[in-house]
């Protein structure tokens, strides 16, 4: 069987994984500038701090586990940092009705610990578990390989608990499946990217525990045998847990991961009827502790944090065109002589792209702890000092690549769109320069999403800018 | 001639679209919940542009205004408010796209609901949203109550299944909510406009998730000795992490109505029945089916019939869907109560809801999703008799109480509408109250759309009301509207 890194993390096969890095200090110790941070250590905390940061307009940063400070625009003003990594553990957890709520700052892995303690299933597969928090992947709806089956995060959160800008606390949703009494306000705050609101505690429906799993790796020899084997799995009775295409790097066609669970006759099913499909026969087949192994090395995939030569995107797709957008990546990374990983879920019309530079790979590390590159203002005008600093080693040398990056990304997005797509930024290196919006064209109903932003935090000190149209 | 909304009105749509004779009026005043109300006119719209026109009109005399599907829904949503116009959205009825390779349906929002499973069944696909209405209710109104229904167990409810939206604002705007490709980045507004009951604009299309049609289906009938029984049955196949796609209740007085109405099969002296389906993979079905049928033996259910053939599965459903009908025979009016639960507090809640119901002396009927712990305690009585009035409504909030003090919430699937307006203190707080009016806001400054339903009104909140006296007010009102409600089904 090959190394199982190889199927996951592409050119970066050599490179430390997201899991493996530093978490970033808080506070660099020689930098002074760096903002406060404020660790409330429950609910009514944070709702002091809120209505606090609105009388005088303190712009706070709201910080999870510090997986995604790249991931949408830099701030506008940043005064304070929020961090909820004390707001932790569980509230209910209840087996039989298969929900649990979790704190905000509780890790990933630990929700999953603690569904797993009940013999359940937590439907969330977001990138960098171990210290992604259940606040930051909600807020953020990430979503990853085995999305195929659980749904999206909007699918599978019930109910939510939050602190309003001035600071009030408000509780949508909660333990019923079902719950149509007043707004869908849960909707609201999954993907809210901490706009409206801090989520002080998640509501999440549980899954059973699956009797067995498998996951086919199928090696895909072209592209368009890709685009038939998907389509024919997606046309077919089977129900994926996870479809997803893998970069191995170095211009090979990738992998196809096609992951089942349930039953074990009907997993069986779905293996061998995906043998059948498929052209060529799997490299692999991993059942059970195996491929949970592979889902988590999959979700490490690409680099945690921030690394400076890199930048993390997201395309959503119609589904027809997930294997288009991979091949047309291609094309442009190596024009532009970028590196390129990438997963593309071709159930759910997703696919993260890796790209870098190639030449810088090896003093990427050097280039500073953060990518978050922070305007001054409204102005745009960027910061040069402090822990996002954006300047990077050779200012001459790297300006012709970051030109080549931006070019290649802008080629990205606009196909993206011409397909009825978009694409975001989820990793924004300080080579991209500050004028690539990390959410695109704003979309008409972003007068809405104004409206709404200046209604629920009207003095604009949550996030300020990092969402989409800047609010 | 005299500028007048309804002259403005008539040149959009044409004169034959646009009711104002009272006569014609009647048929919309009865449609709805509370104490009848005149709409000004009813106006049937057949595309967007047309809904965005008429709505301009609107906007421009200040009037309020109702999106109208078919006026199913039980809780009052789509009666005209005061001095309002109806928007009849059911000529709004055509499938725009089918694009089977990304699993979408674009479709007019007033088509109805049974409409979109018959266009999509040749091609093995299915849209999964499936109220027990859906032969009579549109896609409009189910996103406008987020609709849930009997596979809604497995397969979640409406807005689970609806991508993106294309929508009329009060002020006449049209814009998409979401992409109709492909997600899209930014606050997902989809997800509140759905269940939104027509108060935040009106939905004109709509773009739904497609599923594969299951290559399997079993359907089980399980005949319990009690409604506790049932309880308990629906939590422990929960609790062992079976997923049926279907758990539906069905209690005795609703299996002799449906039997004396329908004759559909059901066993009459069954204290209750559940009707369990199991789908997917033929494997699958095979496994899950045997562990169903074990798991019920072990509770110690009476019998398991499985059903033999899709003729048999057809007559089951038949009565499941017809039940609310079945009912309507019983007596001269009725009441449905929609609360949930978590299905953990299934055979405590049904136990406590029939003590209320005794205690008012009120007979009670149970047909509802049980998978999902959305309760359907239907009240059946006489609005004629005063005293009858007083005790359903005292009955329905001792309910909703129950609901709430087990952990659940007072509507499952069937909106607040006028009905329940008055009891969202009692799951809500101010501060809950007014996070749903900066919604509304933001969607419909001007308040024109749908205005009254489902918030309380910011003037009570401000005026501080306390949650009782709202309560009890509204509650009061409801009743009249549920003695229409029931005369119009009967
Ligand atoms: C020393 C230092 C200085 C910094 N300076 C800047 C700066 O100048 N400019 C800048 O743009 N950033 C700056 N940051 C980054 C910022 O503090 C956060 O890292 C960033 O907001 C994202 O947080 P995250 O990666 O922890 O979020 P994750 O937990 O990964 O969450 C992702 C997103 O969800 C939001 N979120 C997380 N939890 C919740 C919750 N419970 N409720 C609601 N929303 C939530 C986050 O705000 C973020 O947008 C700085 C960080 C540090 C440590
Ligand atoms: C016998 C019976 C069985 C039922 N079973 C179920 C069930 O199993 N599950 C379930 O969930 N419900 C059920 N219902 C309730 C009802 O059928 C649903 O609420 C249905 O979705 C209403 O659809 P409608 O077209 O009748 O909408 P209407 O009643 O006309 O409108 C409902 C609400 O939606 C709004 N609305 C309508 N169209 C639009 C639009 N285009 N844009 C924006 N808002 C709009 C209206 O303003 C109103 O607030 C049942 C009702 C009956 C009578």
């Amino acid at each position: 069987m090959p190394d199982r890194q190889g199927y996951t993390s592409g050119e970066w096969a050599s490179s430390p994984t997201a899991e493996q890095q530093q978490v970033q200090p808080d506070h660099p110790s020689a930098d002074q500038t760096a903002p406060p941070v404020l660790r409330p250590t429950d609910e009514n905390q944070v709702a002091a701090l809120l209505a606090s940061a609105s009388a005088d307009g303190t712009a706070l940063a709201i910080r999870g586990g510090g997986t995604k400070a790249g991931w949408g625009n830099p701030l506008r003003r940043l005064d304070h940092i929020l961090s909820t990594e004390e707001l932790r553990g569980f509230s209910h957890a209840d087996a039989d009705n298969l929900t649990l709520s979790a704190a905000a700052g509780t890790t990933i892995a630990e929700a999953r610990a603690q569904a797993e303690a009940m013999g359940r299933v937590l439907p969330l597969d977001p990138r960098f578990p171990s210290r992604a928090t259940v606040g930051g992947v909600v807020a953020t709806a990430d979503q990853g390989a085995r999305s195929a089956g659980y749904g999206g995060v909007r699918d599978v959160v019930l109910g939510v608990r939050a602190v309003l800008a001035d600071g009030s606390v408000v509780k949508f949703g909660g333990l019923t499946m079902k719950n149509v009494a007043g707004y869908d306000m849960t909707k609201l705050f999954v993907g809210s990217f901490g706009v409206l609101g801090v989520i002080t505690e998640v509501t999440f429906r549980l899954l059973p525990r699956p009797q067995s799993q498998c996951l086919v790796i199928l090696p895909l020899p072209s592209y368009p045998e890709a685009k038939t084997t998907i389509a024919r799995i997606l046309d077919s009775y089977l129900q994926p847990l996870a479809l997803e295409v893998v970069s191995r790097g170095s211009g090979e066609t990738p992998y196809l991961l096609a992951g089942f669970a349930g039953h074990p006759a009907a997993v069986a099913r779905s293996v061998r009827e995906v043998k059948d499909i498929h052209p060529a026969p799997p490299e692999a087949i991993l059942s059970d502790s195996e491929a949970e192994a592979l889902y988590e090395a999959l979700a490490a995939t690409g680099p945690a944090g921030t690394v400076a030569g890199t930048v993390g995107t997201r395309a959503s797709l119609p589904l027809s065109r997930v294997i288009d957008l991979v091949e047309a990546v291609e094309r442009l990374a190596a024009q532009h002589g970028l590196s390129l990983a990438f997963r593309g879920n071709a159930a759910r019309g997703m696919v993260d792209l890796f790209l870098g530079l190639k030449e810088q790979k090896a003093s990427t590390s050097a280039a500073g702890p953060s990518g978050a590159t922070s305007a001054d203002g409204p102005s745009g005008a960027t910061s040069t000092d402090g822990p996002f600093a954006t300047t990077p080693a050779d200012p001459a040398f790297a300006g012709t690549r970051a030109a080549h990056l931006a070019a290649c990304l802008s080629a990205l997005r606009a196909t993206a769109v011409a397909w009825g797509g978009s694409l975001v930024v989820t990793q924004r290196a300080p080579l991209l320069p500050p004028s690539f919006d990390a959410w695109g064209d704003p979309p008409s109903a972003v007068i809405i999403m104004r409206r709404l932003k200046e209604r629920f935090d009207p003095q604009g000190v949550l996030n300020p800018g990092r969402f989409v149209g800047g609010i | 001639m005299p500028r007048t909304p309804l002259r403005e009105l008539k040149v959009i749509v044409g004169n034959e679209n646009v009711l104002d004779h009272p006569v014609d009026l009647a048929t919309y005043e009865y449609d709805a919940c509370l104490a009848r109300q005149d709409p000004l006119a009813v106006v049937f719209v057949r595309s967007t542009e047309e809904v965005a026109a008429v709505v301009r009109v609107l906007a421009r005399w200040g009037l309020p205004f109702v999106a109208r599907g078919c006026g199913t829904n039980l809780s009052g949503g789509s009666l005209a408010p005061p001095g309002g116009v109806v928007i009849e959205m059911v000529h709004m009825n055509k499938v725009l796209s089918l694009d089977l390779a990304n699993r979408r349906l674009v479709a007019q929002t007033g088509i109805f609901n049974l409409d979109i499973s018959t266009a999509l069944a040749s091609y093995g696909y299915f849209y999964a949203p499936d109220p027990a209405s859906q032969r009579a209710c549109t896609l409009g109104g189910n996103i406008g109550e987020n609709a849930g229904g009997p596979h809604c167990f497995r397969y979640g409810v409406t807005s689970n299944h609806v991508l993106a939206l294309e929508v009329v604002l009060a002020d006449g705007e049209v814009m998409w909510l979401g992409s109709k490709e492909a997600d899209s980045p930014g606050l997902d507004l989809t997800g509140v406009f759905v269940g939104s009951e027509g108060t935040l604009g009106i939905a004109t299309t709509a773009v739904l998730r497609l599923l594969h049609l299951p290559e399997a289906v079993k359907t089980l009938l399980v005949v319990c000795d009690s409604l506790e029984q049932g309880g308990n049955t629906v939590s422990a196949l929960v609790a062992a992490g079976l997923a049926p796609s279907t758990l539906e209740m069905i209690d005795n007085l609703t299996i002799n109505a449906i039997e004396d109405s329908l004759a559909c099969g059901f066993p009459r002296d069954a204290a209750a029945v559940l009707l369990v389906e199991v789908e997917g993979l033929r494997e699958e079905v095979l496994a899950v089916g045997e562990q169903v049928t074990t798991l019920c033996r072990q509770v110690g259910v009476r019998e398991i019939r499985v059903a033999r053939d899709e003729s048999e599965r057809a007559a089951l459903w038949r009565g499941r869907k017809g039940a609310f009908a079945a009912l309507s025979r019983l007596a001269p009016n009725y009441l449905v109560a929609d609360g949930t639960v978590p299905r953990t507090q299934l055979p405590v809640a049904l136990r406590k809801i029939k003590q209320v119901a005794e205690s008012h002396g009120l007979p009670v009927a149970n047909v509802f999703h049980a998978g999902d712990g959305n309760l359907h305690p239907i009240l059946l009585f006489d609005s004629r008799d005063p005293a009858q009035h007083e005790r359903v409504v005292a009955a329905c909030r001792d309910i909703l109480a129950v609901c709430t003090e087990l952990g659940g919430t007072i509507s499952g699937e069937h909106g607040i509408g006028l009905e329940k307006v008055g009891a969202m203190p009692l799951v809500f707080t101010e501060s809950e109250l007014r996070a749903q009016h900066l919604v509304k806001e933001a969607f419909d400054p001007g308040g024109l759309a749908n205005p009254g339903k489902l918030l309380p009104s910011t003037s009570e909140l401000a005026a501080g009301q306390s949650d009782q006296s709202l309560g009890r007010r509204d509650r009061a009102e409801a009743t009249t509207g549920f003695a229409q409600k029931g005369a119009l089904h009967a």
